[in-house]
């Protein structure tokens, strides 16, 4: 459930369309909308394709959007001047996925650390040390490593810097950008613990990307899954794990490989085929080609609009409840099922 | 990249030794000797004309390498020229890089159209033969070094613009300079303090072929008496003006064209070995 | 008694940079019979890719190895030329982690499937064709497009192909090295489940390389947990996975976030992965674990049974 007085961030209808030539358009995002409260986080999991990386880069404002608003505490902040775009910087920030090409390889941590500071020019140059090692504490950065070169730090302590740099201005959005995808199983863990630490700290909101379905389930309060460009699901985490309403969300969840059902006959939908291209899309349900249980409404041209099913629970599905159901039964008579 | 690790890998790339003795050895012919040298390189003695190489015969004192047909001293003049054909090849390569690059960061960050003007641009200069260039500038507008400089720049910027264009629109990918634009970086402080010092590397290689390549067309142009002008020596211009008694006193055309010739290998040597040096993924 | 296919006998891999030594592989001890599929788990700078080169005898030139590995009693590293070859694709077949460069992009996939039977029998260009076709189809692609060339497929497709080449020579060892790992997830079940089916098909014995825990639970009957070149946990995947004994393995299964049940905090193992180049003499996960002594640091501890099921290398477990 979305408290709307607490909500800090709000995205209406977002577009990022990309032209790849005269008639043909990769619909990277199309029509988006969700709400993120201060202090939670929303987990946006999806497969490759289906724009959760695209989505983090327009609310950033670091590729023009094609159409939408994004409403930061109320205003839009698409179309704010640019000093108050240059002003917003400091209050939402991002950290990548990629520790090897997240960190300029030719500066030393303090100037990258630094940097926040001199362009944003919150503060004397004397002070910009002091800045730099309070924020090392917060992270526990060990200040030696201030002079060394990237190159130099492991992949954990690479993304720490990451998360450094981001926490430099006080931010109260950041949108995580599968920043533990690259990295070893127990850092992984030193990396999700930090976030939530900060988080409850300083009462941060993440928009946390990501296609590993248990990270996500562990540090979001509310998990949304993309398809296509398409939002087909949303709902606070236990709700949609315990309670998966969308055929793709279903079979994305049990395609997982997972420790603690070993030996059991896991009951797995297998998709088939491949994951589509968002390029020039067909109107209607994009996931009606590798849907396992289509009924007649789906082969219309009609999209399945996203409807409140439960309460704070949002699914883009014509027969969101009957695929509960039967993978209710299903599961009752641990099958496997393979869609012909 | 760790510095000792570099110095150890110069050191195991023969090319780059060779290269860099060759020229320092050079440098201090040039810039140290002529102090030494006994004769002037514009002093004419018509008493002295082609008088054969003393060799080290009387020292510095002697004519190391004889005399011209104007009883100049031919080791002087080698020096001296020298001296002339290294500073403009200095000063053209460093211009070029510097218009090639700014042009070439400019066009790997911002893409697009920017991008497709500064790249006609290339290929338009490129398609240009150089030497009809410089032969109508220099006939045309005159002979003098400002002309020559120019000339010499305009027929060597598009290699860096390119090489700085590509390894631009790479780093420009990069997690990095997102990273920057979310903090609010300008365009142009993300194009010189992120991009630029991610791309010293190939500037660096290709300034050290540019080398090579400018003091051939100095020389080529010296040569065509469209370069630097007598009496002030030239390689290119000794060269020139020893041809016609070459059967008869080759040294004078031997003595610039065996510098030039080391010269110009040296700077590919060195060019060729800073390639292994500074980038660890190429087989020796 | 099974026979056993691959034994790996006290195995050290050691690798000469122009940086360091790297000691990539320190004193393993693998074996397995035919029919059984073993997992092989670690993070980044285990050694398992290592360990999967070292198999085949493809390791680069700057490595030197000490101990064996032998196939069938026979070392792989006192074999001729023409006896590795033999070995190679048809004895031991590898699938590699990124499908975009497994596959050569100038070849069909027919053909190059078909490469892979004539290479070891001896076969009309026809009949490796045929072959070709019905193995395609084997892994769920089409017989038709056989005559398509590598760029034209998937990811997950080519993943496929690259099953269907290493299967050609029905080979009685696979070695899968993260085979899924750029893959995703709805594409890696279908993978994960074709070569469930392929294994109890064909019985070819399964050495599967990967840091993903959940797959080793679906796909193999035993594991081995790799820290920093040793094997620190052996034992059935039922055993090890409920009964973890070792700290680094109970340090991984408490690291994970599960997808059912309590959402505990996250224990993350302190310190460190060990760098390869820099191994301590004793015990090398001594660095960063809390239950150890003195002689942890000294001495390397060796493989002790607990059961049947169970094998571990650490002094603090009785």
């Amino acid at each position: 459930m979305i408290d709307k007085k607490n909500v800090l961030l709000q995205a209406k209808h977002l577009k990022k369309y990309f032209k790849l030539s005269r008639k043909s358009y990769l619909y990277a995002v199309d029509d988006i909308s969700f709400e993120i409260e201060s202090g939670k986080t929303l987990g946006l999991v999806g497969e490759s394709g289906c724009g959760k990386s695209t989505i983090g880069n327009v609310v950033m404002r670091l590729i023009p959007q094609t159409d939408g608003e994004l409403l930061y505490k109320g205003k839009d902040i698409f179309k704010v001047d640019k000093n108050e775009s240059f002003e917003l910087r400091k209050k939402m920030q991002i950290i990548f996925q990629d520790p090897y090409s997240s960190l300029n390889p030719r500066k030393t941590i303090l100037q990258i650390l630094s940097e926040a500071f001199v362009i944003q020019k919150v503060c004397s140059r004397n002070e910009i040390k002091k800045n730099v090692l309070e924020l090392c504490d917060i992270v526990q950065i060990p200040h030696n490593l201030l002079n060394h070169y990237p190159h130099e730090l492991d992949g954990g302590m690479r993304q720490v810097v990451g998360i450094a740099r981001a926490l430099s201005l006080n931010p109260d959005f950041i949108v995580c950008d599968e920043p533990v995808s690259s990295l070893d199983v127990s850092v992984q863990a030193r990396i999700i613990n930090l976030l939530m630490d900060i988080q409850k700290k300083r009462k941060i909101s993440y928009l946390f990307i990501s296609h590993d379905l248990s990270v996500v389930r562990h540090i979001s309060h509310r998990v949304a899954v993309m398809y296509l460009g398409k939002m087909v699901e949303i709902a606070d985490t236990d709700d949609i794990f315990r309670n998966t309403m969308h055929p793709y969300s279903i079979a994305l969840l049990s395609a997982v490989p997972t420790i603690e059902k070993f030996g059991e006959n896991k009951t797995r939908i297998l998709l088939q085929g491949d994951v589509p291209s968002p390029i020039n899309p067909e109107h209607g349900c994009r996931f009606v080609k590798r849907c396992w249980m289509t009924g007649p409404k789906c082969h219309t041209s009609e999209e399945p609009p996203f409807k409140e099913v439960e309460s704070g629970h949002y699914v883009a599905c014509f027969y969101a409840e009957k695929a509960r159901m039967l993978m209710n039964e299903y599961t009752k008579n641990r099958g496997k099922i393979n869609n012909d | 990249m760790n510095n000792s690790i570099i110095w150890k890998r110069m050191k195991r790339s023969p090319f780059f030794m060779v290269g860099l003795i060759v020229i320092m050895f050079l440098f201090v012919m040039v810039f140290i000797i002529p102090s030494f040298v006994h004769y002037k390189p514009t002093e004419n003695n018509l008493m002295e004309t082609f008088r054969s190489p003393d060799w080290l015969s009387k020292g510095l004192k002697g004519h190391v390498l004889g005399t011209d047909e104007l009883g100049r001293d031919v080791f002087s003049r080698l020096l001296y020229g020298g001296r002339y054909s290294l500073m403009i090849a200095f000063i053209v390569v460093f211009l070029q890089i510097i218009i090639g690059t700014v042009l070439g960061i400019v066009a790997g960050f911002f893409g697009g159209i920017i991008d497709s003007i500064i790249m006609r641009l290339c290929e338009i200069v490129l398609a240009i033969p150089n030497l009809v260039l410089a032969i109508a500038i220099m006939a045309v507008m005159g002979k003098n070094l400002s002309n020559l400089i120019f000339v010499l720049t305009f027929a060597g910027w598009v290699d860096s613009c390119k090489v700085t264009r590509n390894n631009a629109e790479v780093v420009r990918s990069q997690d990095f300079v997102r990273a920057s634009t979310a903090l609010g970086a300008t365009n142009s402080r993300i194009m010189f303090r992120e991009i630029l010092p991610n791309i010293t590397t190939p500037i660096i290689i290709l300034a050290s072929q540019r080398f090579g390549f400018t003091i051939l067309l100095e020389a080529a142009l010296s040569f065509l008496n469209l370069g630097i002008q007598p009496p002030i020596p030239s390689w290119g211009n000794m060269i020139s003006a020893g041809r016609s008694f070459m059967a008869i006193y080759p040294w004078l055309v031997f003595a610039p064209g065996i510098a030039l010739m080391l010269c110009i290998l040296a700077f590919n040597f060195i060019g060729d070995g800073l390639r292994d040096v500074l980038d660890p993924k190429r087989k020796m | 008694m099974s026979d056993k296919l691959l034994e790996i006998k006290d195995f050290s891999v050691k690798f000469s940079t122009e940086y360091a030594e790297v000691f990539a592989v320190n004193h393993v001890n693998i074996e397995i019979s035919s029919g059984e599929s073993i997992g092989l788990v670690g993070e980044t700078g285990a050694g398992k890719t290592t360990i999967a080169l070292a198999t085949l005898n493809l390791l680069s030139k700057n490595a030197s190895v000490k101990g064996d590995i032998l196939f069938k009693g026979n070392s792989v590293f006192s074999m001729s030329d023409k006896e590795l070859r033999t070995m190679r694709g048809a004895k031991i077949a590898m699938i590699f982690q990124n499908p975009l460069t497994a596959l050569n992009p100038v070849f069909t996939v027919g053909e190059q499937i078909a490469m892979v039977i004539r290479a070891h029998e001896n076969v009309s260009r026809k009949e490796a064709m045929e072959r070709a076709k019905e193995l395609l189809n084997m892994v769920g692609i089409e017989k038709r497009r056989f005559k398509e060339y590598p760029n034209q497929f998937s990811g997950g497709m080519r993943q496929r192909v690259g099953i269907a080449a290493s299967l050609a020579c029905n080979p009685e060892l696979l070695i899968a090295d993260e085979p899924t790992t750029a893959l995703d997830v709805t594409i890696q079940a279908q993978i994960l489940e074709l070569m469930k089916q392929l294994q109890q098909k064909y019985s070819t014995s399964l050495l599967m390389i990967t840091h993903n825990l959940g797959i080793i639970a679906e796909l193999c009957q035993k594991v081995a947990v790799m820290y920093a070149g040793t094997i620190i946990e052996y034992g059935t995947v039922k055993e090890v996975f409920s009964n973890p004994l070792h700290p680094y393995t109970k340090g991984l299964l408490n690291a994970i976030p599960k997808l059912e049940g309590e959402r505990k905090r996250l224990e993350a193992i302190p310190g460190l992965i060990a760098d390869p180049q820099n191994l301590p003499v004793g015990c090398k996960f001594e660095p960063r674990c809390t239950k150890c002594d003195d002689r942890c640091k000294e001495f390397m501890p060796s493989m002790v049974k607990i059961n049947d099921n169970h094998y571990i290398a650490c002094y603090a477990v009785n």
